[in-house]
């Protein structure tokens, strides 16, 4: 059952957004999107998720197209963080996690309030619990997002492949919970969650990723496979052009790291 | 500030049913609680002697009871009414005012007192109805309207709707100034006491109409609560969490412009409650649209009832109309929590 993004072109105001796309996440894989500001990146998390329809193009879950999909179904097979949620009043920590219930009705089992604790601890949020959300800090607050979409997931029991749409998960989380998210995807993508997510930290989607969709612009794509050590050098230019930067590639037998290459002025 | 949300229920209990026996009791008329117990007694069955009536019977049963139990009613509805719709807009300052209800019905009713000529041949109970009718149709046709303008491919816009919303009240409100200034004293007096609100009108008959819709109304807001909880996340993520949001909106419209049309055709627009005892309870037991719902209801009708009680009794034997009681209590309420909580009302 593939999460697949097929010919997908979005224009929005006149101006073409996404240009015949094609983008396929295998249940348990790690697929990440890179690029530079503006490239169509967040678009892309949004058609996935079915929130935007695309111009052209279909996304479909397995052999179902997504708008087939009844919406609470759809909610128990992918979740979905956004780059920024515009909560209005001041709910607690715990009930905006217990929002990721929502697809599963009402249930107010023993089991479904461990799950919460545990995440609860797990994104290190107990003491915060109930705190009003609005109060916390941005990483905070992307904390208790990422814990939420993930109790969404944790909820469906069944054996079908489920799918974790991040955008931008990471932008502002310490490097503790930077690490913490990177080894609990690895642990969901184990499950067989298949996950797509936007990073502008290259060295973490080497690390993480199972395939990089990189957007050098909105017409030039390019997937790379691991191994990357092996993949990545071949790109370079590629990366160099989409980022308007010179780039170092630094190999550690079987880690690859980049850097950005900072040129003294004169 | 949160309180345990049953001791504030146990709170607002015994200030209801203060207010109820208070409303009972007092007025141009003082009435003993003895007396008021047993004459509700007879109007169950239970009582010695069926057959003779008491002028304070009278006073009970065809002025107080009704005017209470509209009061009740409208007060919780319009509280109600106001916290969906805060919710909905995303916005704390929304209020049922905000849709066009309150302001459509007003060209209503100030139809029809304009074209009256017809009406003076018929009973005041039929042309009571008659007015409230035109009000409620006229609330509808505007919100629905805003509605209709503020859609496009199926998906209301909220923030459309909001400025569809100030648009249609200032158009209306000119209406209303035309007809107005063209009225005779005798009917400029009318529109005036009906741009006030009173509850003074309530029949029987008035408030088993309302009473069912608004209660229907209300009954089914409520059960949308968990929904509009996850809709304050935010349209992308209520999206997301599997709410069809396009349906909830229509949904939550089209039960508060009901409901509003309902309330405001029979008693006129009574403001500041649909806004501030969302915000009070919100104040109290947090933004929680499932306890907060009922708590509003009940604040609702605390409040309106309690303001009706200072409107009949504040200059016996005349009345105050209940707008300006509301009002008058309502707007320096309101800025003091805004002072006193502004960092959770505006988060």
């Amino acid at each position: 059952m593939t999460y697949q993004a097929k010919n997908i072109s979005f224009s929005y105001a006149g101006k073409k957004i996404l240009n015949k796309t094609s983008v396929e996440i295998q249940p348990g894989e790690i697929v990440t999107i890179l690029g530079p500001n503006g490239c169509g990146k967040t678009t892309l998390i949004k058609i996935l998720s079915s929130e935007i329809k695309p111009d052209k193009g279909d996304v479909s879950i397995g052999s179902k197209k997504i708008n087939e999909i009844k919406s609470e179904k759809l909610a128990r097979i992918r979740s979905v963080v956004s780059q920024k949620t515009n909560l209005t009043f001041g709910f607690s920590v715990r009930e905006v996690i217990e929002m990721g219930m929502n697809p599963y009705g009402q249930k107010t089992t023993k089991e479904y309030s461990e799950d919460i604790d545990n995440i609860l601890k797990e994104y290190e949020l107990e003491k915060f619990k109930n705190k009003n959300y609005l109060k916390l800090s941005a990483g905070e607050q992307q904390r208790v997002n990422i814990a939420r979409s993930i109790v969404q997931l944790n909820q469906n029991n069944t054996n079908q492949p489920k799918y974790l749409l991040m955008d931008e998960p990471t932008s502002s989380l310490d490097i503790h919970f930077q690490i913490k998210l990177a080894k609990n995807l690895k642990k969901l993508s184990n499950k067989n969650v298949g996950i797509a997510l936007v990073l502008h930290d290259i060295n973490m989607a080497l690390s993480l990723s199972d395939r990089i969709v990189l957007f050098s612009s909105k017409e030039t794509i390019k997937f790379l496979d691991k191994p990357f050590e092996k993949n990545l050098p071949g790109s370079l230019d590629m990366l160099e052009q989409a980022f308007k930067s010179k780039f170092e590639i630094i190999s550690n037998q079987e880690k690859i790291f980049v850097t950005p290459f900072f040129q003294k002025e004169n | 500030m949160k309180i345990n949300k049953k001791k504030l229920l146990l709170a607002f209990s015994i200030l209801l049913i203060a207010s109820l026996i208070a409303n009972l009791s007092i007025g141009a008329v003082k009435i003993e609680i003895n007396e008021i117990m047993s004459i509700l007694a007879k109007n169950i069955g239970v009582a010695k002697d069926p057959l003779t009536i008491t002028p304070n019977e009278v006073v009970l049963n065809s002025i107080r009871l009704p005017r209470i139990l509209m009061g009740l009613i409208v007060g919780g509805s319009l509280a109600v009414c106001g916290c969906c719709l805060q919710a909905l807009f995303r916005n704390p300052l929304a209020d049922p005012g905000l849709i066009g209800v309150s302001a459509g019905a007003s060209l209503g009713a100030v139809i029809g007192i304009y074209f009256n000529t017809f009406l003076m041949k018929i009973s005041s109970l039929q042309a009571s109805l008659t007015i409230s009718f035109l009000a409620f149709i006229f609330g509808m046709v505007i919100s629905l309207l805003i509605f209709k303008i503020s859609t496009k491919d199926g998906k209301p816009s909220v923030a459309k709707m909001l400025l569809c919303g100030i648009a249609a009240n200032s158009l209306v409100g000119a209406i209303i100034a035309f007809f107005t200034y063209m009225s005779s004293d005798a009917k400029l007096r009318s529109i005036a006491m009906w741009g006030m609100g009173n509850l003074g009108e309530s029949t029987w008959e008035k408030i088993i109409i309302c009473s069912v819709i608004c209660i229907a109304c209300c009954i089914m807001l409520s059960k949308q609560a968990k929904l509009l909880n996850i809709f304050l996340l935010g349209e992308s993520e209520a999206f997301n969490l599997g709410i069809k949001i396009e349906n909830l909106k229509k949904k939550i419209i089209i039960l508060t412009s009901l409901c509003v049309a309902v309330c405001v055709s029979f008693v006129g627009p009574i403001g500041f409650i649909g806004l501030v005892v969302p915000h009070a309870v919100r104040i109290l037991i947090g933004p929680n649209l499932k306890s907060l719902i009922p708590f509003c209801f009940i604040l609702g009708s605390i409040l309106l009832t309690s303001a009706d009680l200072v409107s009949r009794t504040i200059s016996i034997p005349s009345e105050i109309p209940i707008g300006i009681i509301t009002s008058i209590i309502g707007a320096p309420v309101f800025v003091y929590l805004l002072i006193r909580e502004q960092d959770k009302v505006f988060q």
